[in-house]
Order: structure tokens, then C-alpha cells, then sequence
């Protein structure tokens, strides 16, 4: 067995906004090895991103709180570390690559200037020339002529913008990199690119990765094992062959699959799934995907499904007691 | 976590309205403000019910001059002998019918002249708004008080003076409005179904342009207090015996060494009207743009 | 940039020449006469066409302006009608005056407006956050005179450590300066709040926060450079509007700068004088307006691309 990277325990989060408590993330479990692959699905809302921003420890301040579970980095809780500790860990242990690279970069600094300083801040005895050197490096490494390091991030498109994202996120080559929905801005051209490099980087560099994303068919290409998450929890989770050719599903999975087109099927409609996700404010009794379940039985909306495990199969759902 | 847009256009106009309303109910501030300038605009409309003009606001008494507050007079009496509380409301008039009846001046012409730039451009917004940017460039209070000292003080001079000032700044606003919603899809369907231009400007511009209009009208209306305050106090705007705010400060300030109390009433009135219109404009700014709102 | 500038400048062209007709028009179109006015009600007909014929002003409108503009073509902006100096020996005797009013409360006012409007931001919705925006607020809404007027009793009136008139000495400007600065000052206060506080917000502080970069470093570098961008216009605003703006103040502690020199020129009729006055501030707070965009175009690189196309 390959070694835990990182662990999260029971982590729920909530925030606190002016219309009450939000409930964005509840009792979620999943874990990462070294080198491997994870993809995080679900619909805009699930609570996906604000995973990550609490691996990074970065939830908004005062609004978003931790309000228990534990995250392991290498076997260490990342929860009693002190801010420079933790400061110490971002952009060097573990990177972020947000959703939209035409905001994710400052306009009045260089692209250089912007690479430049994560490696400075995690090497600070770097001089000059080193730091100069490892930016050059980096353009390269993700197919940009190193020349356009004086630019400023107007003069790139999208897909250049997300390829120096990318750079800034792999330039202190991190244990593991969190990228948040990294194509979902890109044209679809570009969207294959950005990711085959990703990918390819990823494993020369042997780094793992938690890839956020609402497309399975991304997770069926890169990923090694995929989380499903729902309304704040993880549904069901399991190596890629479980989840796309295992046997059993939580009717959520089902649904997200029935709604996404399929060539070679024979059915000319696609089955999207009634109803909206639940408002996080307000989320319903039992089983939060019970109103919208096909399934749904009495004891659905009354008491929370338990953990089916079967192997590295993990499903949250009473069809399969 | 951005809350849901759950607004569906059903009934574009209502809805939009009624969405800015509630957000702005919802904004404390705005709601003090709110109030505060609905007590200070009924004190305006009411006064006379109660102050007569002539015996309470202008009719010089020596012997009751610079009497500290009591029961029957409030905030005291002035170096003539009047009532400062009197004088004190009865300026809300004024000051309340200056700083509305320049924005609503300043409101139809700029209006007028910001649609015609910015719907039919070319020329005509060429010419409009070079003019605008002349009467821009003059700094500060320059031309205002350039009109004033030329033509003579008095309410009507006062009046086009400061309204010219402010019609640059409407025009601007509505200009922009305008050019911003020209090019939305609904202008471009309502043309394409042979929609005529008046119909256009009046059923779809204007109920569109209204926010950003109310917002300027309400921070209008708060430096149009302050500009009628500060002429008056250099003897370009309303002169004494009327008293309004800045002519009353104007007075006080010759008695600053002996009655310093003489400048504190007026000067309270004018920052709490300013201030209440200002939480307004703010409140109105916030909840025409929420993410604007911090 | 270069074609950038020249187009602003060539622009001023006919902007001045708009503002000096509508003066002229002011002028020479309200009622009263400056020979009249010169020589008093006493005066003989005789005198007064004398004085008509020497000052220039027994012409037509259009004849006078046409006039005017061309000597003003040549450089050759005229003498006061009543002190019979050129006008601009008179604009420059007074206009240090009110550069230094304007220049010190602006000054003053990006000082404790980037200071305050950036700790309030950091700050958000602290005790101390609240309080300052309250205290903006009205500070806003307070008229500057009324503030001239409380410094006064303040300052020379109780405590009697400051003057309450004149501009002979640096402790003459103390209060005129901190009078007209407050309106500025809570101005740029509110600004950089809100412009902090919509940048600390941005996806870009988020990454430069993924970076490990120190919570001071994002503050001061990320942020602030680009939350700077509109308040650097309001401060090229504030700082050509108070050349013209001070007027107010000046009147209150009888500093003899170019508002009070603009109203005696008003009332006197003295044509040359006014224009000469309210041109060269007008052009003045142009050149502010124009040297603010270029500085704009050194701090955010897109606006300099956009001046260069």
C-alpha cells in the first residue's frame, strides 16, 4: 500500500452570513496517497471548493469556520498549526489553482514578478539569479516562452493565463495540489491541453492532486479514485473501476451520470435529476438527497444514512444495508 | 458562497424596484438616514403651522437678545433678539426647497440632454458633451460663484446658478445609463419589433437609468445644502434677515468672540440634513448594487 | 503615451476657449458698467465714455470677445481695469497663497485618508472600523466653513494659540489647511475603504494568500497598489477642485488668494482680471486632471495599453 498523504476526518464547515448559518460542508471523510489522483464531483454548491479552502486553511475570515474534523497533512493535523506554519505549507506542501484564471492573477505585477514570489518566500536563500533561473524553468515547463515572464497577465489569454497559474502552483514542486474546477474558464479546445499537461506534470513531478470538477468524463481520464459530494457530504467514494463499472451506486451518482450526454447509448434523452440541491441553510432532515431520490423510503427523511463499505467502496445511502 | 440570483424578470420593471427596496429596508443605515430626512422634510412642510414668519422668524426684539435656552426659547434667542429655534426650522424651508428644486432643475435638463447624447450619439452627443466638459472644467465652486457675483444674490440666481453646476454631473450620469443599456438585448429586440425611439427612451431607458439617477439626485440635493450654506455665508446666496442656515452662520460669525453658541444650531441642522441624505444615497448605491456593498 | 498626451492637451484647446466665452459672456452680459462702477455714482457722462473708450469696453459684445481672444492670442491677457496692473502680476501675487492652502490640505488629506481608509478596511467591522465610519460620515456632511468657524473658536478664540486671520506666517495656514482638508480628508477615507475592501475580496488576494505569502505582504503589495488606482483619481479631482474651491476658506481667515481676488474682480466688473484668474486655475487643475491619468498609467498596465492604442 502507498503511503496517506492527506487525510480528512469528520470535517464540517459552516459559514456564518448575514441570512444564518450556512452549512457548506458535513462530516465529510477522504483521503489521498502520494502521487494519486482524486476527483472531487458534485454540483456548484456541494461544497467542493470549500474542502480545499480548509485543507489550505483559507476560508474566508469571520465568515467561514471549521466546526469540527480533523485534516492530516503526512500524518500531522494541519488544525493546531500556527499561521506561519501553515504559511510555510501553502504555495511550498500544498498548492491551489483556483477556477478563473482571468482574475486569479494580479494585473499590476508581472507574471514573472508573480512566479518569482512563491519561490522566493519558500527559498529564501535563493539569490537573484537562482530565483530568475527557476522562473525561466517554469515558463518552460508548461510551454511558455520564458521571454513574456515581463508581461503583464492582459497580454495572455486564458489558457496562457492558467498555464502560468499552473507555473506559480508547481514552482515549489508541492506534495499535492488542489485545482478547483482548473478548466471550467477554458474554451474546450484549450480545456484538453491545459489538462494533458496537467497531467503529465503532475506525474513527472510525482505530485498528488484533488481534482475538483463537474466533469466525469475529466475524472474517467486523470483520476485514480473519485469523492462524490453532496449537499456537504461525501455520498460515496472509491477507486475510478468502483465508481464507473462498480456494481452498486448511490442514486445520486446514477443521476449525475444519467445526466450527462453518451454517445454510443441508444436513448436520445438525457435523465437530469428533478429538483435543486437543497439550501444549505436549511437542509433537510435524514438523508439530504432524500427529496430528490427515486428511491426515497420513510427511513430516508428521518434518520442519516450509514456508511456502506465494501472494499475501497464507500457508499452513504440505507438502499444497501 | 453567492446566494442564489432567485429573481426571475417575470415583471422586469416591478420586480427590480420592489428587489432594490427590500435590499435597502434591509440596510440599517439607509433606514436611519431614510427617517431622518422624512422628520426634517415633514418639519419643513409643517413649520408654518406653528412658527408664524413674521413675529417668530424675522421680527427683531433688542430686548430679548442673546437669552440662553429656556422653555419658550429652545435653543435661545440670536444677537436681535430672535428665537433660534424658530429660525432653525423655518431655514429647513428653505434650504429643503433649494437643494429639491435644483435637482429637479438640474434633474429634467440633464436628462434631456444625456438621453439625446447618448441614444442618438454623433453630433449631437459630440456637441452636448463638450459643452459639459466646459462647464466642468471650471474648478470648484468657481462658476457658480461667478453667476452669483455678477447677477446679485436673491433665491432665483442662486437657483440657476447652482443648477447650472450640477447639470454636467446628471447629464454625465444619464448619459452613461443610457449608452450602457442602449446596447442590452431588450433595447435590440424592442427596435428589431419597430419600436419607436420615443417609446424606447420612455419604456425601457428610463425605468433602467432611474437607480443611478436616484443615487446622484440624493447626494444632489446634500451638496446643493452645502453650496447654498457656503454662499450665503460669504453674501453670494440668500441674504439676512432670512434665515437660512449659512446666512444665519454668516451673522453668528461676528459674534464668535462674545456668543460662540450662536454657530452651533445651524451648523447641527445643515450636517444632520447632509448626513441623513448622504445614508440615503449611500443605502441607495448599496442596494442597487449589492456586491458593491461591503 | 506620447500621442496619448498631445491628443489630452490639443483637447484643452477648445475647452479654455469655451470657458473664456462663457466668462466673457457673464461678464459683459449681467448688469453694470466697470467704468461706472470706477468712477462712482458721481461721475460726469463725459467721464465715464472717457474711461469707456480707455478700458476697451465701449464696444459690442462680439467685438469685445473678438477683442479679447486676440490679444489673448498673443499673449497679451491685459491689465486690471481698477489697479491698471497686468493681470497676471496680480493672479501670481496671490496665487501662492492658495497653492499652499490647496497643496497642504491635500496633503493632510491622502496622509489620514490612505492611513485610516486602509486600517478600517483591514479592519472591517471592528468597534474601531465602526466609530471611524461614523465619524466620516458626518465629517462629510459638515460644511467647511461651519469647521472654519469651530476651529476658530477653538483655537483663537479660547485657547488663543492660533490666529484666526491672515497669511503672513506657516501658523497662519494651520487651521485654513485643516478646514479645508476635512471634507477631502473623510472623502479619501471612504474611498480607500471601499476600494480595500472590493480588492481584498478579489480571486488574486486569494492566490497571492495560496502563495504563503505573509498577511502584510498582501496587504501592502497585492492590495494596495491596485486599490490605490481610483483613489488616485479622486485625489487628482480633489487636488484641482481645491485650487478652485478654496474660495470659501480663504474668506473665513482673510487670506488674500485667488478666490478672493476672483470675487472682488466679479463684483468690481473687472473683466481682464477674471478671466485671467479663473483660466489660469482652470487650466492649472486640467494639467492636475491630465498628470493624475498618466500617473494612473503607471500603476495599472492596462490603462497604459489602452493609452497607447
Amino acid at each position: 500500500m502507498s503511503e496517506k498523504l492527506l487525510e480528512i476526518k469528520d470535517l464540517s464547515v459552516v459559514y456564518h452570513t448575514e441570512d444564518g448559518e450556512v452549512y457548506a460542508v458535513n462530516h465529510a471523510d477522504l483521503s489521498i496517497n502520494k502521487g494519486e489522483t482524486l476527483g472531487l464531483v458534485g454540483e456548484t454548491g456541494a461544497g467542493k471548493t470549500t474542502t480545499c479552502l480548509s485543507i489550505m486553511r483559507l476560508l474566508p475570515e469571520k465568515l467561514g469556520e471549521i466546526i469540527s474534523g480533523d485534516i492530516l497533512l503526512n500524518g500531522e493535523s494541519i488544525m493546531s498549526k500556527s499561521e506561519a506554519e501553515m504559511r510555510s505549507i501553502r504555495g511550498n506542501e500544498v498548492s491551489m489553482i483556483f477556477q478563473d484564471p482571468m482574475t486569479s492573477l494580479n494585473p499590476v505585477y508581472t507574471v514573472g514578478d508573480q512566479i518569482a514570489e512563491v519561490i522566493q518566500i519558500h527559498n529564501p536563500n535563493y539569490t537573484k539569479e537562482q530565483v530568475e533561473k527557476r522562473v525561466d524553468e517554469m515558463f518552460l515547463m508548461v510551454g511558455l516562452p520564458a521571454e513574456r515572464k515581463t508581461e503583464y497577465p492582459h497580454q495572455f489569454s486564458g489558457g496562457m493565463k492558467q498555464r502560468i497559474v499552473i507555473a506559480m502552483a508547481l514552482a515549489c514542486e508541492p506534495n499535492l495540489i488542489l485545482a478547483d474546477e482548473p478548466t471550467t474558464a477554458l474554451d474546450v479546445t484549450i480545456q484538453a491541453q491545459v489538462l494533458q499537461m496537467m497531467k503529465d506534470l503532475k506525474e513527472k513531478l510525482n505530485t498528488a492532486m484533488i481534482l475538483v470538477t463537474h466533469d466525469l468524463g475529466i475524472v474517467a481520464q486523470t483520476c485514480d479514485s473519485v469523492a462524490v459530494m453532496y449537499a456537504g457530504e461525501v455520498i460515496e467514494n472509491g477507486t475510478v473501476e468502483d465508481i464507473f463499472e462498480g456494481e452498486n451506486h448511490h442514486p445520486y451518482t446514477v443521476g449525475l451520470f444519467g445526466s450527462i450526454p453518451d454517445l454510443t447509448s441508444k436513448s436520445n434523452r438525457l435523465h437530469p435529476i428533478d429538483g435543486l440541491m437543497p439550501d444549505p441553510s436549511n437542509l433537510p432532515k435524514g438523508c439530504k438527497f432524500s427529496p430528490r431520490c427515486p428511491h426515497c423510503k420513510d427511513i430516508c427523511k428521518e434518520v442519516e444514512p450509514p456508511v456502506i463499505k465494501n472494499g475501497t467502496h464507500m457508499i452513504r445511502c440505507h438502499l444497501y444495508k | 458562497m453567492s446566494v442564489g440570483t432567485s429573481a426571475k424578470p417575470k415583471y422586469k420593471k416591478r420586480s427590480q424596484i420592489a428587489m432594490i427596496w427590500r435590499r435597502f429596508i434591509k440596510n440599517r443605515m439607509a433606514m436611519i438616514g431614510l427617517i431622518l430626512f422624512a422628520i426634517m422634510l415633514i418639519i419643513a412642510v409643517v413649520s408654518p403651522l406653528f412658527i408664524n414668519y413674521e413675529t417668530d422668524v424675522i421680527q427683531q426684539t433688542i430686548s430679548e437678545r442673546f437669552m440662553s435656552p429656556s422653555a419658550e426659547h429652545l435653543f435661545g434667542t440670536d444677537q436681535f433678539g430672535r428665537d433660534i429655534f424658530s429660525r432653525v426650522l423655518w431655514g429647513a424651508r428653505i434650504s429643503m426647497s433649494v437643494g429639491v428644486a435644483v435637482v429637479i432643475i438640474s434633474l429634467i435638463i440633464g436628462s434631456i440632454l444625456g438621453a439625446v447624447a447618448g441614444f442618438f450619439g454623433g453630433i449631437a452627443d459630440n456637441i452636448i458633451m463638450r459643452f459639459m466638459d466646459i462647464l466642468l472644467a471650471i474648478p470648484g465652486t468657481m462658476l457658480a460663484i461667478t453667476i452669483v457675483a455678477a447677477l446679485g444674490g436673491g433665491i432665483q440666481n442662486l437657483l440657476l446658478a447652482l443648477s447650472i453646476e450640477q447639470i454636467p454631473k446628471m447629464t454625465r450620469i444619464v448619459r452613461s445609463s443610457v449608452l450602457t443599456l442602449k446596447t442590452q438585448d431588450y433595447i435590440e429586440a424592442a427596435r428589431a419589433c419597430g419600436t419607436t425611439n420615443a417609446r424606447i427612451i420612455y419604456r425601457h431607458i428610463i425605468p433602467n437609468a432611474i437607480g443611478p439617477i436616484l443615487v446622484q439626485a440624493s447626494l444632489t440635493v446634500a451638496r446643493t445644502i452645502i453650496s447654498v450654506a457656503s454662499m450665503s455665508f460669504i453674501g453670494l446666496g440668500i441674504n439676512p434677515p432670512e434665515p437660512e442656515w449659512g446666512a444665519m452662520l454668516s451673522e453668528a460669525k461676528n459674534q464668535l468672540m462674545n456668543y460662540p453658541y450662536l454657530v452651533v444650531a445651524p451648523g447641527v441642522a445643515i450636517i444632520l440634513t447632509v448626513t441623513s441624505l448622504t445614508l440615503v444615497g449611500d443605502g441607495l448605491r448599496d442596494a442597487l448594487d449589492p456586491k458593491m456593498k461591503n | 503615451m506620447h500621442r496619448y498626451i498631445i491628443k489630452r492637451l490639443l483637447m484643452l484647446i477648445p475647452v479654455m476657449l469655451g470657458i473664456s466665452f462663457i466668462l466673457y459672456a457673464i461678464m459683459t452680459l449681467t448688469p453694470g458698467d466697470p467704468a461706472q462702477l470706477i468712477l462712482g455714482p458721481g461721475a460726469t457722462q463725459e467721464a465715464i465714455d472717457q474711461l469707456r473708450a480707455e478700458l476697451g469696453t465701449d464696444v459690442g459684445f462680439w467685438e469685445g470677445y473678438v477683442n479679447w481672444l486676440t490679444d489673448a492670442l498673443h499673449g497679451e491677457f491685459g491689465t486690471s481695469y481698477r489697479s491698471k496692473e497686468p493681470v497676471f502680476d496680480e493672479v501670481f501675487a496671490r496665487f501662492p497663497n492658495t497653492l499652499k492652502l490647496a497643496s497642504s490640505a491635500i496633503i493632510i488629506s491622502v496622509i489620514f485618508g490612505l492611513a485610516i481608509g486602509i486600517f478600517q478596511a483591514v479592519h472591517q467591522y471592528s468597534l474601531a472600523d465602526n466609530i471611524m465610519s461614523g465619524a466620516t460620515l458626518v465629517l462629510t456632511s459638515m460644511p467647511d466653513f461651519w469647521i472654519g468657524l469651530i476651529l476658530i473658536i477653538i483655537f483663537a478664540v479660547w485657547l488663543k494659540v492660533l490666529p484666526a486671520s491672515g497669511a503672513n506666517h506657516w501658523y497662519n495656514f494651520i487651521m485654513p489647511a485643516i478646514t479645508a482638508s476635512i471634507n477631502y480628508t473623510a472623502n479619501t477615507i471612504r474611498m480607500t475603504r471601499s476600494s480595500m475592501l472590493e480588492v481584498i475580496r478579489s480571486d488574486y488576494i486569494r492566490t497571492a494568500r495560496a502563495k504563503g505569502v505573509p498577511e502584510r505582504t498582501v496587504i501592502y503589495k497585492h492590495a494596495l497598489k491596485n486599490a490605490l488606482l481610483p483613489v488616485v483619481t479622486l485625489i487628482g479631482i480633489n487636488l484641482g477642485w481645491q485650487l478652485g474651491g478654496t474660495i470659501i476658506v480663504e474668506q473665513i481667515f482673510a487670506i488674500p488668494g485667488i478666490g478672493t481676488l476672483m470675487i472682488g474682480a466679479v463684483r468690481g466688473k473687472d473683466t481682464p482680471l477674471l478671466m485671467a484668474s479663473v483660466l489660469f486655475v482652470a487650466l492649472l487643475s486640467a494639467l492636475i486632471n491630465l498628470g493624475t491619468d498618466i500617473l494612473y498609467a503607471y500603476i495599472d498596465p492596462r490603462i497604459k495599453a489602452e493609452y497607447s492604442k
